[in-house]
């Protein structure tokens, strides 16, 4: 059912992009840039009107001042220095010194300005005027010449960035501390120093019709699957949308089930947990603006997994798994359980127990159930104010919530100290599992509300429920539950229990291609080989 | 196609779950529930019958905890009704809560009601979904149910656990038979065997009668379901040597070197096996024991460990053991005429068609019946020295 409106949900978002695209013709028409230097300027100047940041500038060189340039550029975009002397030094000073200035005149111009003064590593010849335009706005310099339809992009970059910082979502006690940043470039340099090799690509794409935001896909030539390459270079190029802020516009985009609770596109803000996935055939999404890298395909076996585990000694590794999934089930399940304990199944409770339980119980005003939706819904509060609260407010916050939620509620008779610790013990879980943390809270509260009206039996009922529907799930044609079901012996070795490292000599083999699979098995066996 | 397998396979998963969780259909708070320990029925002199509860009070075992047991945590009720259920309904109109019966691990039944036959409150247990089977049954001897739920306990808030840790303690000593209700109702509608359940009784009448002033060491003996009579110690543990149920067991013998002193043997380990069988158109009743000793416990002077020692020591035990089984079997057989060993269900199951004959004769043949004893004990060790210190 819920399929199926899925579908048609999807059919109609597909056939209103399929009429947008024939929109794009539009776009790919050039447009010529006028030859006169004095219509370039009244282009510009109407385009930027009202823009105090860009900056416009005007030369003349050749011994008689014959050959008019302007040069184009945004300030605060382009890097000071190197404008000043890679270009404007170059041309108005050096020139003169080294005497080329005689040498120009209408027909050498562009030679000479491409060999003997842009002394600017990335340059280019341009003759789309509408290109020009989106050049200056991603921060580079821009040299019309009068008399030519051709210009000059010299990448003049830079900015004000934050620098390469530990990442505050993903801390680790060893491993790389290093994260991505909000710059496009910083960040594809990270993966470049990580992975040096050739196969790495990385095609650019620009999204969001108002924000022209550059967006990149990554993969490894070769380990990749292509199906899988094509399919996200197509779902990327459908979207059409204003603008990109953060990756997360596009997950939404690329998702396979849009409406599923469970995450489908995988983030990372860390460079050697992006690395890692490139390197077992996954693709990602680099964007620009954000520190957080889309990956895909994204499975369910990966929210278990972090990159510690592969630090780390294997038994750890494995332990420490073993504790994200138990604290994964803990906090979904724990308070639907109490309350089925409490309301249903009393017989099933120890009988010592049982009386210790219900003298906590006693007299309280609240139902088993109401007392666990309080708590739920308050611990939501109060974890969305620890997240939004300026830093130092933050303290009052946690006082307030250890001390008026904690004791008073007690004190106050309106819940149980049983389910103070249910609560704390669910709270503290849902922090283990970071990437289900927007799924975990919604299935609590659908689990507690089944569970109140059929106890044990409405718990398991929508713990199928939730089976059925992450059976069904598919990332990018991947199998959502692989390589546990399907069943996929070498995927297990890094599943549950995390095997040893030079024990792991495949890819997954769900997402990379199979062709590729069977000569890196061979390729790493006789590596191990050599080794020994 | 995909579809309607779905959607078999969700209805399959719904049945499958509605068939395993068929416990409680019913969203009650524990706050509205009051927890029964014990249960005791018991025969008014008007002939209805007599509900004791014993309902746990949780708001005193939580001020307990903090230190003030002012009150008992523990409160007595009986309802009267001509059958147990309407007694039990009864007890709705006073009692606030409902009355929750799945932790009713003791039940206790009167003298009066037990002579009259049992099963007449076993039927209610039987029925009910939530009574539990796996409860103690223990029969009061002398006394009516009501006087030892009524009864208080130093060590335990809630007496009922009191008798229930006594149970399982004695049991591990070979001091009590220690049954539970469904091993009763199975003794019951199993032919040529009558169940023999524990019994308590109090030992000096008191005002404030407490659990420690009760003995917990004999046992009721039926026939059918109808209370007959009752074994002292000796015989009880005489009864659950045939019964294959001793664990662990302590008998003191003669000091085979040391005149006037004794020597506790421990028997760690005993297997028990009664048999019958037809020879020559004749009924040979049998019991065989096997027990393994340890010398616990030696007084007086005198190198135990030699062969010969421990030969006139395991005599002595196997002895005293048959002692006891002789004193139990000729109670039971002269006596009560009930055969509470299970000779009869032997031979229900090995000799089922000389047994349809017989089967309305059993209790007289049983009675007159000889019965082979073989006793086998053999003493392993000495704990951990071998001959006692000697003082200088």
């Amino acid at each position: 059912m819920f399929r199926y409106f899925t579908r048609l949900l999807n059919y109609f978002i597909l056939k209103a992009k399929n009429d947008n695209i024939r929109d794009f013709k539009h776009y790919s028409n050039i447009e010529k840039i006028p030859s006169s230097i004095k219509s370039v300027r009244d282009k510009l100047e109407e385009i930027f009107s009202d823009s105090v940041d860009f900056v416009l500038r005007e030369i003349a060189l050749g011994e008689n001042s014959e050959v008019k340039i302007l040069i184009a550029f945004i300030d605060g975009l382009t890097n000071k220095q190197t404008v000043n002397t890679n270009i404007l030094r170059a041309l108005m000073i050096e020139s003169r010194i080294s005497k080329l200035n005689r040498e120009v005149n209408r027909e050498t111009i562009i030679d000479i300005l491409k060999e003997n003064l842009l002394s600017i590593g990335d340059l280019e010849i341009i003759d789309d005027f509408k290109q020009t335009v989106e050049k200056i706005l991603s921060g580079d310099t821009v040299i019309y010449i009068d008399g030519k339809n051709v210009a000059f992009k010299a990448d003049t970059k830079g900015w004000e960035t934050r620098g390469v910082e530990e990442p505050e979502t993903e801390a680790v006690v060893r491993g790389p501390r290093e994260g991505f940043t909000e710059t496009l470039r910083t960040n594809t340099a990270l993966l470049r120093r990580k992975i040096r090799n050739p196969k790495l690509k990385f095609e650019m794409i620009k999204l969001g019709e108002q924000t022209n935001t550059d967006v990149c896909i990554c993969y490894i030539k070769g380990i990749a699957n292509p199906d899988i390459i094509e399919t996200v270079k197509r779902r990327l190029k459908r979207i059409k949308i204003d603008a990109i802020l953060e990756s997360g516009y596009i997950e939404e985009f690329i998702e396979d089930e849009p409406f599923s609770l469970f995450p489908t596109v995988g983030n990372s803000e860390k460079p050697d947990v992006v690395a890692a996935k490139l390197l077992e055939g996954r693709i990602a999404i680099l964007c620009d603006g954000t520190p957080f890298a889309l990956t895909v395909p994204y499975l369910l076996i990966e929210t278990i997994q972090a990159s510690e585990d592969y630090y780390s000694r294997p038994y750890f590794a494995s332990l420490a798994r073993f504790a994200r999934m138990l604290a994964f089930f803990a906090s979904v399940i724990l308070p639907s359980f109490y309350v089925a304990l409490i309301s249903f199944h009393a017989d099933v409770i120890p009988f010592k127990l049982l009386l210790s339980v219900s003298a906590s119980r006693e007299g309280l005003p609240t139902s088993a159930f109401t007392e666990s939706l309080l708590m739920v819904l308050s611990f939501e509060l109060l974890r969305e104010a620890g997240v939004r609260m300026p830093r130092p407010i933050g303290q009052a916050v946690s006082i307030v919530g250890a001390l008026v939620l904690g004791e008073a509620a007690v004190k106050a008779g309106l819940v149980s100290n049983l389910m103070i610790m249910v609560t704390a013990l669910t709270a503290i879980s849902s922090f283990v599992v970071p990437p289900m943390g927007g799924t975990i809270p919604i299935l609590r509260v659908v689990f507690l509300i089944a569970a109140n009206i059929l106890g044990f039996m409405g718990l398991f009922l929508s713990i199928f429920v939730v089976l059925i529907h992450l059976c069904s799930l598919r990332s990018f044609g991947v199998p959502y539950t692989s390589p546990i079901a399907p069943l996929d012996g070498m995927g297990l070795k890094d599943s549950i229990v995390r095997f040893p490292i030079w024990s792991m000599i495949t890819r997954p083999k769900d997402i990379t291609s199979n062709k590729n699979k069977k000569v890196e098995h061979r390729m790493k066996i006789s590596h191990i080989k050599k080794e020994d | 196609m995909i579809k309607i397998n779905k959607i078999l396979i969700l209805l399959l998963m719904i049945i499958f779950n509605v068939v395993i969780f068929t416990a409680c259909w019913d969203n009650k708070d524990l706050t509205e529930k009051a927890f029964v320990t014990a249960v005791g029925v018991d025969r008014t002199a008007e002939g209805k019958v007599q509900l004791t509860l014993q309902i746990v009070k949780p708001t005193v075992m939580k001020a307990g905890e903090q230190g003030i047991p002012e009150e008992e945590a523990f409160w007595v009720f009986t309802t009267v009704g001509d059958t147990i259920f309407e007694a039990a309904k009864n007890q709705m109109t006073a009692v606030n809560r409902k009355p929750f019966y799945n932790h009713a691990d003791l039940m206790v039944i009167g003298e009066e009601f037990a002579r009259d036959g049992i099963m007449d409150a076993l039927d209610f247990w039987e029925r009910n979904h939530e009574p539990r089977l796996g409860s103690d049954i223990i029969i009061a001897k002398g006394t009516t149910a009501e006087e030892i739920l009524k009864a208080k306990s130093d060590m335990e808030k809630i007496p009922s656990l009191h008798i229930k840790s006594i149970l399982k303690n004695s049991k591990e000593l070979a001091k009590v038979k220690k049954v539970t209700i469904i091993d009763v109702l199975k003794q019951l509608i199993q032919p040529g065997v009558s169940p023999a359940i524990g019994a308590i009784e109090i030992v000096e009448k008191e005002d404030l009668q407490k659990i420690e002033d009760m003995k917990i060491d004999s046992t009721a003996v039926f026939k059918g379901d109808k209370l007959v009579g009752w074994l002292n110690a000796a015989q009880t543990r005489g009864l659950l040597f045939i019964q294959n149920e001793v664990r662990n067991a302590v008998y003191n013998v003669d000091n085979p070197l040391n005149k006037n002193k004794k020597v506790a043997i421990e028997i760690l380990d005993s297997n028990g096996k009664i048999d019958a069988q037809i020879v020559e158109w004749k009924l040979i009743l049998s019991i065989k024991i096997d027990a393994v000793g340890n010398i616990a416990d030696q007084q007086g002077k005198g190198d135990l460990t030699t062969k010969e020692t421990f030969k006139k020591l395991s005599r002595d035990v196997e002895n005293a053991i048959k002692t006891d089984i002789k004193d139990v079997l000729s109670i039971a057989q002269k006596e009560y005429k009930s055969d509470i060993f299970g000779f009869g269900e032997v031979m229900y199951r090995r000799h089922f068609e000389y047994w349809k004959q017989i089967k309305d004769d059993w209790a007289d043949i049983f009675s007159n019946a000889s019965i082979e004893i073989d006793v086998n004990v053999k003493i392993r060790g000495t704990g951990i020295i071998g001959k006692p210190s000697e003082v200088r």
